[in-house]
């Protein structure tokens, strides 16, 4: 009797365990959502793993010792780097920074790499950049030179770039100096076109301030322009035909000081396109350089 | 005693089975939970489960079908970059030829949707000359007769030849059909006739073309554009007369003038506005056609 009851009890537990462990082991047991979690942020869907990873962090509470295995950093430390990095690349910084903060108090294998993430984030975030508390303890000392080659990035990215050699000595990274003083040097040698002296070239030489801009293009169409209004309309006073002169003049003026207008604004875009030159180059040897942060070895 | 026995090597039995079964009915519970939100239109959640499968999927069971499926929610979805990359994967995984079939046809629909009109052409050509008979010829391979395809091919080459705008081309196609039995030969036909009756309404761009070089405005008239043929014929024989009104004065450089200026430009204008007619009169046929193979029509379509 007793010995029937077991097995009646044992084949119940069976087919329910197996139900229920089918439907949910593989989505809800934390280790597999960790490495899945893992392999969406390697494979390039951020979304996907930023969710993969809030939903780990709903289901598993955290425990700071809980160490997965095959993975040398602490679970719930790995986690929130995954959420900063992916929220980082799908441009919420704000996100990004709020999960990479949650290193710098902490005593985590990942502190340094999550430290200057958060950084890197506040940088490209476009956030003034301030002395962390944590910079400055015996711990995170070793950061600083990160941070002040960071403090010159920002003003590099805001086009200023004053007495670069004495801040560039706190920088220790020889590759960091090496790419801010490049940069540096490519910032202070843009020759800016001044929209005035585009003017001015344009009112004594039509067409001459664009020429000036390297809009060589319009610059030759509008000397034309006014020469040939200004010939018709010379031409027609002459010859005592002072209605269509008269007409010529005016049209001429007009492309004229179209002409004048026309330099000063080229001058201006001239400049800008300068400036955005130097921004994509700037982040572009960012990149190539990886921020001058170390890979983090996620994805083997 | 013997009950007792009996439960023990029942327990000891269950559980081998258990830790044998476990991890593949996982997945394939996983997998099922999958198609269920694909089928629920839940493409963004049923594609985090596909990519779940695929992860946890070492021995590759699914990875075909998580693969298209994935390419499916994302062609719902309208990210038809990444449809294409998942289609691609699972031509990688197909395996037999049926599986690298469906891949390829999955990923001309996509083509077709996203009008990329190259890569349809150089994938259509692909397929024919693999599963489509020459010199009546049936193509074998690796042992395999895919003569049951056969109409599906056709089809899908008379679907897109005909959506491209190549209606003769769609219809030499639809011509080749055979075993009446097949479940696509029924649309078939009817793309058929479609094909028949865009041709029968289409009007030739050359025609009009040689028409309007011969006589200003003919072509218009030819393609039901009266008013537009009729204001071409004025302009260009006001020009003409004019030119030949000023040689035969003996003006000759007002003559050359006209000629070369004012009635030369009308000529080549009539000549473009043709062209240009007879390419929207025919757009024009054909989008009546494709707005019914996008409402009614009943065939399989992308």
């Amino acid at each position: 009797m007793n010995s029937k009851i077991i097995l009646k009890a044992s084949f119940f537990l069976f087919i329910v365990w197996n139900a229920v462990s089918a439907q949910n082991l593989l989505r809800d047991e934390p280790q597999n959502i960790y490495e899945f979690a893992k392999h969406l942020y390697c494979e390039g869907d951020y979304l996907r793993a930023s969710l993969e990873s809030l939903r780990l962090k709903e289901i598993a509470p955290p425990r700071d010792s809980y160490f997965v295995a095959g993975s040398n950093f602490p679970f719930e430390d790995s986690v929130n780097f995954i959420l900063g990095k992916s929220y980082q690349n799908l441009s919420d910084y704000e996100n990004s920074t709020n999960y990479f903060s949650k290193f710098l108090n902490s005593n985590s294998p990942l502190k340094e790499v999550a430290a200057k993430e958060y950084i890197k984030t506040k940088f490209l975030q476009g956030d003034e950049l301030y002395l962390d508390k944590n910079f400055l303890t015996d711990e995170g000392y070793h950061l600083l030179p990160f941070y002040y080659a960071y403090k010159l990035l920002s003003e590099l990215k805001s086009f200023n770039c004053v007495d670069p050699i004495e801040k560039l000595k706190k920088v220790e990274d020889p590759s960091a100096q090496l790419f801010i003083a490049e940069n540096c040097a490519k910032l202070n040698s843009l020759e800016y076109k001044s929209p005035l002296t585009a003017g001015i070239f344009s009112a004594i030489i039509p067409g001459s301030g664009k020429i000036y801009t390297h809009n060589y293009s319009d610059g030759i169409i509008s000397f034309i322009l006014t020469t040939l209004f200004g010939y018709l309309a010379y031409d027609n006073f002459k010859a005592e035909h002072n209605f269509r002169g008269g007409l010529f003049a005016a049209v001429g003026s007009f492309f004229y000081a179209g002409n004048i207008y026309g330099s000063a604004i080229s001058a201006k875009i001239f400049n800008k396109d300068m400036k955005e030159k130097f921004i994509s180059g700037l982040f572009d040897g960012l990149r190539k350089n990886n921020y001058f942060i170390d890979e983090v070895n996620f994805c083997k | 005693m013997k009950l007792i026995f009996a439960n023990s090597f029942l327990f000891i039995f269950y559980l081998f089975g258990l830790t044998q079964s476990l991890e593949k009915s996982l997945i394939d519970a996983n997998f099922q939970y999958a198609v269920k939100l694909f089928n629920e239109e839940k493409y963004f959640d049923a594609v985090t489960e596909f990519k779940r499968t695929l992860f946890f999927d070492t021995e590759n069971k699914f990875s075909f079908e998580s693969n298209i499926y994935i390419g499916l929610s994302y062609k719902h979805g309208g990210f038809f970059d990444l449809a294409e990359k998942f289609f691609n994967d699972a031509f990688r995984c197909a395996k037999n030829s049926d599986d690298i079939l469906l891949a390829k046809l999955e990923l001309l629909k996509l083509f077709l949707l996203s009008r990329n009109e190259p890569k349809a052409q150089t994938l259509l050509f692909e397929l024919t000359s693999r599963y489509v008979p020459i010199n009546k010829q049936l193509h074998f391979e690796s042992g395999k007769d895919f003569s049951y395809r056969f109409n599906e091919i056709i089809y899908w080459n008379g679907f897109s030849q005909l959506y491209f705008n190549h209606p003769q081309i769609a219809n030499s196609f639809l011509r080749q059909l055979r075993n009446t039995t097949d479940s696509y030969y029924p649309f078939a036909k009817e793309l058929l006739s479609i094909t028949d009756s865009v041709i029968a309404s289409q009007k030739s761009e050359r025609t009009a073309l040689i028409l309007s070089y011969i006589l200003p405005g003919a072509g218009q008239f030819y393609l039901g554009e009266y008013i537009s043929g009729l204001i071409s014929f004025i302009w260009n024989s006001l020009w003409l007369y004019l030119s030949i009104d000023a040689f035969t004065n003996k003006r000759e450089f007002d003559g050359i003038m006209i000629l070369s200026l004012l009635w030369f430009r009308f000529y080549s204008g009539n000549i473009q506005n043709t062209s240009e007619f007879a390419q929207n009169f025919n757009s024009k046929v054909l989008n009546k056609w494709l707005n019914y193979l996008q409402n009614d029509f009943k065939g399989s379509k992308p």
